[in-house]
């Protein structure tokens, strides 16, 4: 196949189909050369943005030191640039919200495209993509006001009880902190989840269900061995893209997380206190003064590169399984 | 001679096949049971804490909207008059000027990148594309942060155009991309009847791709417009504050979510109390934009 730089990806054709679509005599010049100008231009911001964001984390780097990774005292007020509970804080409020919210929102999804009555399906499909893009500050406030005082005043307690104050439901009900965290997360990615599997179970084609249905196979069995194995790919992409907001989640958790404490700064318990990267971000850009505003820069590199690396790993499985299917 | 199996009365028949498959049909209709109420379970235990927040948005927030409420700035509480909050016009002026001009900008820069990149295929166009696709996915604090240092660091002042700036790195990946699949989806021998014709890469583009592709194009616009309206955190630390409505770009402003994340972490009840009016305008917004995006796609698929 001839290649040029005008061809589709898809433009398998003739040998020849590529060269006759090539500019000869500069018919096309200007089109194509201001098509150039608006890659380069984008392209040169974005080499600006990673450029400025490394340049910038240097000095943060030098000044908290190697400490960054391992010291648990954050106290960015008194300069201690222990970033560990900010790590963890925001891989396991993330991963808790996903362990909530990727059964539930997957299988609210099946519900709505098998269970509920067709003449409800586009109402409650369009209220779930509505959710979907609700500002996450929304969900913040409704954590902050609603939540935290349920979780203060019920369901912590009441978990406690269920637990006899065995660990990790034992200590303090303060209702902020990271079980509240998780939730905000949880409720706030549902519906991401919900809307972009539904899309990928109404895509699945009516033959495969029905040749399993006519083979004996009951509903359960269909939904388990025929759609959820056909629809892989995407539920994994949906939760890639919401373990991606998730992480970098940044209002709605800035005042639900109670903050990072000397005390016990790992949230090592289920009702502990602490922060997250990005939260961590928003509330000391206030207080920026000199090279600790330095070491936000260098926090929010680490939490690029836990992002990257999460879509990485996703997009890996995502290649891993397309291959197998076709 | 041949053995000819004794054949089955009709009634030992049934007997064999309910002593094999209807046994195993039993269990399988009883796990089948579990599953579908599983899910229905699934779609219940969704709908409890987003029916709790529409519940509070609209039940806490519906008497704030009055003309007085949309069209006043806002107040500052104090201990003598601690329901002070006035309005959120200042905040409206805010979030139309920063999102005006943001989405000025991003719409002909979206759209001519994802031209450049149905068009052009190389290295370096490809690696764009990659950073494009991983801008999608980047923590929005990041872009503020980015914008801080380079403008309001380097300026020394705050700008409402800044969060038009910040936002265009929230906008710009979401459009492009959508673009590019809505290009993508226009079927080649579309673009080759306009190509055997004799017509230019760039009348092809022009006539019947971007024509073609126009629902899906919007659909894009809509969906980063809806996630920028609502975005706080790129924009909270370069616009600076304002307490007045203006629709100067060059002035310092407020924005609905930056107003509601300080009423937030306000101190007054009555300030707490006021983000579900603030919320419920934000999701009247949001909801206005997603059934003005269903209408023009719903005309321009039956034109």
């Amino acid at each position: 196949m001839a290649t040029t730089e005008f061809d589709s990806p898809r433009d398998h054709g003739a040998p020849d189909a590529g060269r006759e679509r090539k500019f000869s005599a500069g018919s096309d010049r200007g089109y194509r050369y201001s098509l150039y100008a608006v890659v380069t231009l984008i392209g040169v911001i974005v080499f600006y943005f990673v450029y400025v964001l490394i340049k910038n984390s240097i000095p943060g780097w030098q000044f908290a030191g190697w400490s960054i990774f391992t010291s648990t005292n954050w106290s960015f007020g008194e300069n201690h640039f222990g970033a560990l509970p900010l790590i963890l804080g925001t891989l396991l409020t993330t991963f808790f919200a996903l362990v909530m919210a990727v059964p539930v929102g997957v299988g609210a999804a099946l519900a709505i495209v098998y269970l509920i009555p067709r003449r409800l399906q586009l109402a409650v499909s369009s209220l779930v993509e509505l959710l979907a893009v609700v500002p996450s500050i929304v969900y913040g406030v409704w954590g902050a006001l609603v939540m935290a005082t349920f979780l203060g005043n019920k369901g912590e307690p009441w978990l406690q009880r269920l637990a006899h104050g065995s660990w990790p439901f034992n200590g303090a009900t303060p209702g902020y902190g990271m079980t509240l965290g998780s939730i905000v997360l949880a409720v706030m990615i549902m519906p991401i989840v919900t809307a972009i599997s539904r899309d990928v179970i109404v895509a699945v084609p009516r033959e495969l269900t029905e040749g399993a249905l006519s083979l004996g196979a009951t509903r359960g069995q269909v939904i388990r061995k025929v759609i959820l194995p056909s629809c892989k790919t995407g539920i994994v992409g949906a939760v890639t893209l919401a373990t991606g907001r998730a992480l970098g989640e940044t209002i709605a958790l800035a005042t639900v997380l109670g903050g990072v404490t000397q005390q016990s700064p790992l949230p090592d318990r289920a009702f502990a206190t602490g922060s997250t990267l990005a939260a961590e971000i928003a509330i000391d850009f206030g207080a920026i003064t000199g090279k600790a505003g330095n070491v936000l820069f260098a926090l929010a590199l680490i939490l690029m590169v836990i992002v990257g690396a999460v879509t990485y790993f996703a997009r890996s499985i995502i290649r891993r399984n397309q291959r197998q299917f076709s | 001679m041949t053995i000819t199996p004794t054949p089955l009365s009709s009634q030992e028949r049934r007997e064999f096949i309910r002593s094999t498959s209807a046994k195993s049909y039993r269990r399988r209709a009883v796990y089948s049971r579990l599953y579908l109420s599983g899910i229905l379970v699934a779609l219940l235990i969704a709908f409890v804490p987003l029916a709790s927040i529409l519940q509070n948005v609209v039940g806490h927030g519906a008497h704030y909207i009055t003309w007085h409420y949309l069209t006043t700035s806002q107040a500052l509480p104090s201990i003598v008059n601690p329901n002070n909050i006035g309005g959120i016009g200042n905040a409206l002026a805010g979030t139309a000027v920063v999102d005006l001009i943001s989405i000025v900008i991003a719409i002909p820069v979206a759209i001519l990148l994802s031209m450049a990149m149905f068009e052009l295929r190389n290295r370096w166009v490809s690696a764009v594309r990659a950073a494009m696709e991983t801008f999608i996915g980047l923590p929005s604090i990041v872009f503020g942060v980015f914008v801080y240092v380079s403008l309001v660091l380097t300026t020394h002042q705050y700008h409402a155009y800044f969060g038009s700036i910040a936002l265009l790195f929230i906008m710009v990946p979401v459009m492009t991309i959508n673009a590019l699949a809505a290009l993508e989806s226009v079927p080649d021998t579309l673009i080759e009847a306009g190509l055997s014709l004799g017509l230019r890469p760039s009348r092809v583009m022009l006539h019947i791709i971007l024509p073609a592709a126009r629902a899906r194009v919007f659909t894009g616009i809509f969906l980063a417009f809806s996630r920028a309206v609502g975005e706080t955190a790129p924009i909270l630390f370069v616009i600076g504050a304002s307490q007045l409505p203006s629709l100067d770009p060059g002035k310092q402003a407020t924005t609905l979510p930056s107003l509601m994340y300080n009423y937030l972490t306000g101190t007054y009840p009555s300030q707490r109390e006021s983000c579900w009016g603030i919320a419920l305008v934000l999701m009247a917004a949001v909801l206005f934009f997603n059934v003005l995006s269903r209408i023009f796609v719903a005309r321009s698929n039956h034109q």
